[in-house]
């Protein structure tokens, strides 16, 4: 089984720790949200642990290999990856952002194999946006745009998808629509590690929180464990109330602490 | 509703249309020649006079105009490609410059007369500086202003170097030399000069194609493209190497050939979906037939001393490259 493994990971810029011994196990079947304020860590963490940067101390395993050693077309097979939405460079339709999904399987745009077509088809379909695979990816709103990029992950066929605020800027409905198709792929056997800013929805659709402040990993475990005005108080310097409603955690945040 | 469409048939069209403007070239010119003497002569069985104008003037001529418009079309498609920028070029980029700065050192300081090969190796190692100096700048900075200041900072010194060779040069060239280099010029090309640089541009350019993939998972970011699976240090050093290779090339035969690498693959992209991959092959299809109809019309055009086929060039391409910039205020990273 796929997983990824930090130990004791720790990394540090000339005159700052950014992360500082985190311990983190993350495998298929469940989604992990990570939440903190912002600086905290997170996207550092996320890019540690794919071994885009390679940690001062510690070590970061993806299927049990130091992930910082691994080529990326053998790190692609494992994981795909969505950083902080970004605009893309050039206005490809829909089909062929998604196509992209299926680089580390040697496509090339315009001349897609069999199984590459199908595993688009497939990721298309799964994000409701076949009606869109011809359109501008300029054109999309910000909804469609963020399926698209989920898409281009689902495509890939990974059994890990790490994705840094996938839902940023995104309205509740679309918010919704995303953590559903996330819910979907782990119902399917994937493991999904979510960075999220919205607490109530990583309540609603996480396994499982992983809380960061200043670089540390303060808390990791089930939502009704660890989403607590402690927690919160040490995360954000917030006051807040939690509370059960419909059977799921929300938070009314009272003001600064 | 704005929908991406890939034109069906786009290279053989392409291609049929190279072909027909490069024999088009070699039908016109200062000596009046029928079609059938033309024809006659290109299957080796005209007058002696008939081959020597086809075979050594016209065809050489339109083939070297040909081969410079790919190797910069392709360039200039791979670096757009590479830095996610539609205003990347060799020529704003400072490489086509600096890379005739080694060109005309080698040649005015002699280095030429020991090995032939020294002009577009010289003229390469330039290109290869420069694409080396802008490269590193991009990957620092995501700002288009920034790149186009280092080019145009690159252009400028390599053109004050240049003017200081002229002064220093044991065999002392002329300011007519120097606007050679700078503005580009097939006249009077033979297939030697040919041969001299067309080893390096199809290196280059099998090595751009070769790696063009990985240009349409940078259509993601480098971030994204790296979780893609892409090696982002073996693409970036593919493109710096092959785009070094192709320019340099290029200019050792025809000097600094400006915005062609602009213009045709701002023609190209909306034909084939967008795709930086896609944008390649057809874009030097594209420059390689802009340049052989701008030397017809230097050819043509009845001024006292011939034109030089940089100046339409740049004519054709300077307000393109201000259109294309003025189009791109609501763009990501500026």
């Amino acid at each position: 089984m796929t997983k990824l493994n930090l130990r004791r990971v720790s990394v540090r810029t000339e005159d700052q720790a950014l992360v500082k011994g985190a311990d983190l196990d993350f495998g298929p079947g469940e989604l992990v949200a990570i939440l903190g304020a912002n600086g905290a860590g997170k996207t550092t963490l996320l890019r540690a642990a794919l071994g885009f940067i390679r940690p001062d101390s510690g070590e970061a395993l993806l299927a049990q290999k130091p992930s910082y050693t691994l080529k990326p077309a053998e790190r692609a097979q494992w994981v795909s990856y969505l950083p902080q939405t970004r605009p893309l460079a050039w206005p490809l339709s829909v089909f062929d952002v998604v196509a992209l999904g299926r680089f580390a399987h040697g496509a090339s745009l315009g001349r897609l194999l069999g199984p590459d077509q199908r595993a688009v088809d497939a990721a298309l379909a799964a994000c409701d946006i076949t009606h869109l695979a011809d359109r501008s990816t300029a054109t999309l709103s910000g909804g469609e745009l963020a399926r698209t990029q989920l898409a281009r992950a689902f495509a890939a066929q990974t059994p890990l998808l790490v994705a840094d605020e996938p839902v940023a800027a995104l309205d509740p409905r679309q918010q919704i629509r995303v953590m559903e198709l996330l819910q979907g792929f782990v119902a399917q056997g994937g493991g999904a590690l979510v960075v999220l800013h919205d607490i109530a929805l990583a309540a609603r659709y996480a396994d499982r929180l992983v809380w960061m402040a200043e670089g540390e990993i303060i808390a990791d475990g089930p939502v009704r464990q660890t989403l607590t005005p402690e927690i919160l108080r040490r995360v954000y310097g917030v006051t807040a109330e939690v509370f059960d409603r419909a059977g799921h955690l929300n938070i009314h945040i009272e003001g600064a602490a | 509703m704005s929908k991406v469409r890939v034109v069906p048939g786009l290279i053989p069209a392409l291609v049929a249309g190279s072909v027909l403007v490069m024999v088009l070239a070699c039908f016109l010119g200062s000596t009046e020649l029928s079609p059938s003497r033309i024809m006659m002569a290109f299957i080796g069985l005209g007058d002696r006079a008939d081959m020597l104008v086809i075979w050594h003037i016209r065809f050489p001529r339109t083939l070297a105009a040909f081969l410079v418009g790919a190797a910069l079309g392709i360039s200039g498609a791979a670096m757009q490609g590479l830095l996610r920028n539609p205003l990347a070029e060799p020529g704003v980029l400072g490489v086509s410059a600096t890379a005739a700065l080694g060109a005309t050192f080698a040649l005015y300081y002699g280095l030429v007369g020991l090995w032939p090969f020294i002009l577009p190796i010289s003229a390469i190692l330039g290109a290869l500086l420069a694409t080396g100096v802008v490269a590193m700048m991009a990957f620092r900075t995501q700002s288009v202003v920034t790149l186009i200041l280092v080019g145009v900072g690159l252009s400028s010194f390599a053109a004050a170097l240049m003017s200081l060779l002229m002064n220093l040069a044991p065999n002392p060239f002329s300011l007519s030399d120097m606007i050679n280099w700078m503005m580009g010029s097939v006249a009077n090309r033979s297939f030697d000069d040919i041969g001299l640089a067309a080893p390096f541009i199809l290196a280059g350019l099998a090595l751009l194609l070769w790696q063009r993939r990985g240009l349409s998972a940078l259509t993601l970011g480098e971030e994204a493209a790296a979780g893609l699976g892409l090696n982002l240090k073996l693409q970036r050093l593919s493109v710096i190497l092959g785009a070094g290779l192709a320019t340099g090339g290029a200019v050792a035969l025809a000097g600094a050939i400006g915005f062609v690498g602009i213009v045709a693959p701002h023609i190209i992209r909306p034909w084939v979906g967008h795709d930086p991959a896609r944008t390649l092959i057809p874009s030097g299809l594209m420059a390689g037939m802009i340049l052989v109809l701008a030397d017809i019309v230097v050819r043509l055009l009845p001024t006292a001393a011939e034109m030089k086929l940089g100046v339409i060039a740049a004519i054709i391409g300077a307000p393109a490259f201000a259109y294309i910039a003025a189009q791109r205020k609501g763009a990501v990273h500026d």
